[in-house]
Parts: C-alpha cells; sequence; structure tokens
C-alpha cells in the first residue's frame, strides 16, 4: 500500500532561529591509524577541560583520517581552563587549531532531512548578505551555522529573512 | 576483549538506506551555495551536511539517497575534478547521546579498533550520526552495541518508508 501526503510551504518553516555566542571551535586532524587511541583521548576532554560539547562534525582527510571540528562551550565554573587547552591537545601530536570566541546560530523545521533545499537556502541567504560562515552541519531536521565573532545576529538576521519563524511571519521571498 | 564496564545508555539506533557521498575539493572555484542550489533545483535531497570554510572557501561533505546518484552527476558534471563520489555508504544514528564526548570518543576508538571506516561524523543535541560502508553496517551496529544499552525490545532498525518532497 502506497500513501502519498501534500505538504505546500510556500517559504521554508522554522521553528525558530537559535543563537549562541562565546563558543570555542577545536579544529584537529586524527589519522586512522590512530583511530582508537585518539578516541579515548576524546573521552576525557569534557571532563579535562570542563567543557560542554554542542555540536561535532567530522569530514574525511584526503590521505587517511578525520578531520574534526568540536564546538564547545565552556562551564561559568570552568573558564579559567582554557589554560589547559593547550597541553591537552598537544598529546594528540597531531594538528590542530583552538578559535575562541565562535557564535552558533542553529533551527530546526518540518522534515527537514527529507525535504531537498533547506542546506542551499540556508547558505543563499547568508552569501546574499555576506554574512561569513566558518561551518556548517545539516544533520536530522538541525541546521547548525557556525560564525566568527559578532556574525551570529547578521546570521540570524538574514535567515530571518529567508526562512519563515514565528517571529517573522512575512520573510522576504526570492533570496 | 572487552574490558569496558559501565555501558552508556540510549534510545536507540537508526540506520539509512543506501547513500553516496559526496565530497568537495576546497579547489572548487564556484560557491558551494550555488552547487547546493543546482542540486536543490533537481530536487535532490542532501542528507548529513559537514562544511568547514577554509581559504575563504566552503568545502566538506554531503550524502544523497544512492537512487539520486545519477541526476547529481548529472549537475555536477562543469565541476568535474573538484568533487568526489564515495559509493554505498550508510548511516547509523544514535539517539539521544545527550551531547555525550565520551561516548563518541568510545565509539570512535572501537570502530578504530575493528578497522571499520569513518567516513563522517555529525551530532546534535538529539543524535549522533556516524558515516561507514553500507556493507558494513552491521558491523558497526555490534561495535556500537558493545557500548550503550538500547530499551528493552528495542533492536536497530532500518526505514520502512521514505519521505519525499514532491
Amino acid at each position: 500500500m502506497e500513501t502519498i501526503a501534500f505538504y505546500r510551504e510556500a517559504v521554508i518553516k522554522t521553528y525558530g532561529l537559535v543563537e549562541r555566542t562565546d563558543l570555542c571551535l577545536v579544529t584537529m586532524e586524527l589519522p586512522s591509524d590512530r583511530m582508537e587511541a585518539w578516541g579515548t583521548v576524546l573521552a576525557d576532554l569534557t571532563a579535562r577541560l570542563d567543557v560542554s560539547l554542542l555540536l561535532l562534525l567530522a569530514r574525511p582527510l584526503p590521505a587517511n583520517g578525520l578531520r574534526l571540528l568540536l564546538l564547545l562551550d565552556h562551564s561559568p565554573s570552568g573558564s579559567g581552563r582554557k589554560e589547559a587547552e593547550q597541553p591537552f591537545f598537544d598529546e594528540f601530536q597531531a594538528p590542530w587549531r583552538v578559535d575562541q570566541g565562535v557564535e552558533l546560530v542553529y533551527f530546526q523545521g518540518p522534515h527537514y532531512g527529507d525535504r531537498y533545499g533547506i542546506a542551499s537556502a540556508a547558505l543563499d541567504a547568508l552569501a546574499v548578505r555576506d554574512v561569513p560562515v566558518l561551518a556548517m552541519a545539516c544533520t536530522g531536521a538541525s541546521v547548525y551555522l557556525i560564525t566568527p565573532q559578532g556574525k551570529a545576529r547578521p546570521a540570524q538576521e538574514a535567515l530571518g529573512k529567508a526562512f519563515m519563524t514565528p517571529e517573522t511571519e512575512k520573510p522576504e521571498t526570492g533570496i | 576483549m572487552d574490558t569496558l564496564i559501565q555501558k552508556f545508555s540510549v534510545g536507540g539506533i537508526k540506520l539509512s538506506v543506501e547513500l553516496v557521498q559526496l565530497l568537495f575539493f576546497p579547489t572548487i572555484a564556484v560557491p558551494l551555495n550555488e552547487i547546493f542550489r543546482l542540486l536543490a533545483d533537481r530536487q535532490i535531497n542532501l542528507t548529513g551536511v559537514s562544511l568547514e570554510t577554509i581559504d575563504g572557501q566552503l568545502t566538506g561533505i554531503c550524502c544523497l539517497a544512492a537512487e539520486d546518484r545519477g541526476r547529481a552527476e548529472h549537475v555536477l558534471q562543469p565541476f568535474e575534478g573538484f568533487f568526489a563520489l564515495r559509493s554505498s555508504v550508510g548511516t547509523l544514528t544514535i539517539f539521544p547521546h545527550q551531547s555525550r564526548l565520551e561516548l563518541i570518543g568510545q565509539i570512535l576508538s572501537v570502530l578504530g579498533r575493528l578497522a571499520l571506516p569513518v567516513y563522517g561524523l555529525a551530532s546534535s543535541p538529539a543524535s549522533l550520526t556516524i558515516t561507514t560502508d553500507f556493507r558494513r553496517l552491521d558491523e558497526a551496529v555490534s561495535a556500537v552495541c558493545r557500548l550503550v544499552t538500547l530499551p528493552k525490545n528495542h533492536a536497530p532498525f532500518r526505514p520502512e518508508f521514505r519521505v519525499k518532497q514532491l
């Protein structure tokens, strides 16, 4: 039995745009032959640095391995742990970088994971208004955009003009 | 032999249908938003998008349904040499993982120990998605199940129907 349902949406709806600031983006390159060891070290990261994980994304490296991006939030009590980052990441003995003060805008919407054009609409909205993006992840029904410091608000404004949110009932069309 | 004692409690594991992974090279001359728009114009859904800006250019990976491969290749023909396609990948999604990096680290560790390929990882507060060989998904599930406990009567499931935007 086949069931077909239609859902018409002239402008893409979201459940709302959320912004986070003062975050930490860690970029690391993990060679695949040391994945087991790296996984063990990663498992200790949140406890040793007193951070919480907001987002993780990874993609393959051309020469075997993973390029891993971790978006972390320092807990209020853990602000003094930033000094601990260097020795911690040095243990990886592989390239790593920490960018402090980055920002995040994220949103969810109905059936985003099953619909075409969501990532495209988000990137177009930011490109049209020259809002820079450090990284982007679309997973399930969620879209995450990591921006440099001070750019989450412009990103949110740009997305609010392209997507329908509970606050912006009539966004611009034709981005 | 596994020496792990404490397992992580999760709500479930979901497996994908067969997918194709698109890998964009940083050298691509056309902005990725334009390529994504071309794919959207052909109604090709992209899942598991993970992008990063390198030298001012967005680059990264995404997946699409294996059945969309032919249409995607047609769209991407003008950009030959600036992307690669990896056939027959699949995703394993654990939900919720509650942002536990400890769990993610241990998963990477066990997959590394078993030489199971990891072609991508993406998390949200609700889920963690691992991309691996489609033919080795069952092995990946077995590996992950060494680390997690599932609710009673839950078994990792494959989608029985697909939602498709017309």
